[in-house]
């Protein structure tokens, strides 16, 4: 999995995973997100659009990338799921809590 | 004899308490020792090499590269005399033939010339075996060969005491799954559990008390150890539900009192348990159960219709004020349930169309054990990833008299 990581003029964290969230992966997604979030970027768009597996780990890293986002006043957010992440998602019941956006530019609009 | 003090006495007893304490099965073998063994020929250019374990006077081979691993007497084998040395350095022969020690030993006899070898200690730093490479014509290591040589041992060590830790963890997790299958009046209840590496995060749980089937099935976040640990845990907690859940207490308050009871320990661990909690009365053949963000409950009509069941809950380790629903089912002659862990989707072409597949394993079983064993076949041949676990309850139907 590649990680690419930017910061909009707005404040808002861009973080992109490309290729396979597993049990490796995770915790690289993990370390970043708690990194943005403890470097005061609490505001945060996870962008799937390159996400190809996600499994439990992967779900976790997401899942502790947004408590601590919350816990810091700010949010996380998922944008452009791929139909393999929406069906984690959607089985697990936390498409909700990781409400899938269509965009990342949008992903804090509303 | 220095030897014959590894044979007998009382250093003897604790070496082999420690031995016996390995797990070692002297038939099966030993893939990630072999793996180093194979390494020691090619880095050390020579013809042979094993591990040694010394085991009531005689001597086997958990893994041997270059020669055929028998077992012999122990008094007959150059490690004998490393382990009774108890060396942190290696034993190092240069020419057997020359040596009074080794001259007259049948290895020596049959071509054996030149011996370096290491005692590997368990945990204790008690000697439990020997890494060892042979030559057929005197030598000595050069000193890069003999930096190689312990390298190779030490890692040797590290093998052979971590995966004995890890055949007991694996024991104690499995003993921690119900022993026997259930079989009241016109109920069937069985499960498998195999996890992708030695312990997994998996679990499942069943008792009937009271008339009430409680079923449990659930799947810590992650593989391995951590995951197993977390996964004990939340049996437990749930096992202590047990009897509120036979006196009919809503589930969705039984769960909710797990979560709330796991919650510092999950966010601690920053892990999460999908989880299916399941309520079965035996004689009415309602079932209610809570969906943990599991999703993976099948019920499996008598003329084979799958019926997908699933809750809108989340994991348990979420959000703390998360709160659990329970929804009911009637479970009819004939019908066949089924809870299971994602691993089992790993094993489908089509993991979306779940219910179709597992639908039709399900239908196109006899009964409960060919279906579990058709499942643990599977499992076996594609080496999946993620662990595997499945419970079934079967409602037998009413023979057909033709």
């Amino acid at each position: 999995m590649e990680l690419d990581v930017s910061t909009r003029d707005d404040g808002i964290a861009v973080v992109v995973p490309r290729g396979r969230l597993n049990m490796v992966s995770a915790r690289q997604l993990k370390e970043t997100l708690s990194d943005l979030v403890a470097g005061g970027s609490a505001r945060i768009v996870v962008d799937l659009g390159e996400t190809t597996f996600l499994d439990s780990s992967g779900l976790g890293a997401l899942i502790g990338g947004l408590k601590a986002a919350r816990q810091a006043g700010g949010d996380l957010r998922v944008a452009r799921p791929t139909p393999a992440v929406v069906s984690v998602f959607e089985l697990t019941n936390l498409d909700r809590v990781l409400r899938a956006r269509e965009s990342v530019e949008t992903a804090f609009d509303a | 004899m220095g030897r014959s003090q590894v044979v007998g006495g009382v250093e003897d007893e604790r070496r082999q308490r420690a031995v016996d304490g390995l797990g070692l099965a002297e038939t099966g073998s030993h893939p990630r020792l072999d793996r180093i063994t194979r390494l020691a020929c090619l880095a050390l250019d020579v013809p042979m090499s094993a591990v040694t374990v010394l085991d009531r006077g005689r001597a086997w081979f958990p893994s041997a590269a270059g020669f055929e691993p028998g077992s012999m007497q122990a008094e007959d084998t150059f490690c004998v005399t490393t382990l009774a040395e108890d060396a942190t350095e290696p034993l190092a022969v240069v020419d057997a033939h020359a040596d009074p020690r080794f001259q007259d030993l049948p290895v020596v006899h049959d071509g054996v010339n030149a011996y370096v070898g290491l005692p590997l200690r368990d945990h204790t730093g008690t000697p439990v075996a020997t890494f060892c490479v042979f030559d057929t014509k005197p030598r000595e290591l050069t000193p890069e060969q003999r930096e190689a040589f312990e390298d190779l041992a030490a890692w040797a060590e590290r093998e052979l005491v971590a995966s004995t830790e890890m055949q007991q963890a694996s024991r104690v997790q499995a003993s921690l799954l119900p022993s026997r299958p259930v079989r009241v009046g016109e109920w069937d209840v069985d499960g498998l559990c195999l996890p992708a590496l030695a312990v997994g995060g998996d679990f499942y749980d069943y008792e009937v008390s009271g008339g009430v089937l409680h079923v449990s099935l659930g799947d810590v976040m992650g593989k391995g150890t951590g995951a197993a640990l977390i996964g004990a845990a939340t049996r437990t907690a749930l096992r202590s539900t047990s009897s509120a859940v036979s006196a009919g207490v809503d589930l969705g308050v039984t769960v909710t009192h797990v979560a709330r009871s796991m919650l510092d320990d999950l966010e601690r661990a920053e892990s999460f348990v999908t989880l299916i909690d399941l309520a079965l009365d035996l004689e009415s053949g309602i079932a209610r159960y809570v969906d943990a963000g599991s999703g993976l409950l099948l019920l499996v009509r008598a003329d084979g219709t799958p019926v997908r069941l699933s809750g809108r809950d989340r994991p348990l380790g979420i959000l703390p004020d998360d709160h659990w629903e329970e929804v009911e089912v009637e479970l009819r002659t004939g019908d066949r349930l089924v809870l299971f862990s994602d691993g089992v989707l790993d094993l489908l072409e089509d993991p979306d169309d779940w219910p179709r597949a597992v639908g039709s394993w399900v239908a196109e079983a006899d009964d409960l054990p060919s279906f579990l064993t058709a499942m643990a076949r599977t499992a076996t041949e594609e080496t999946p990833l993620d662990d595997i676990t499945v419970v079934a309850v079967f409602r037998q139907g009413v023979k057909e008299i033709g």
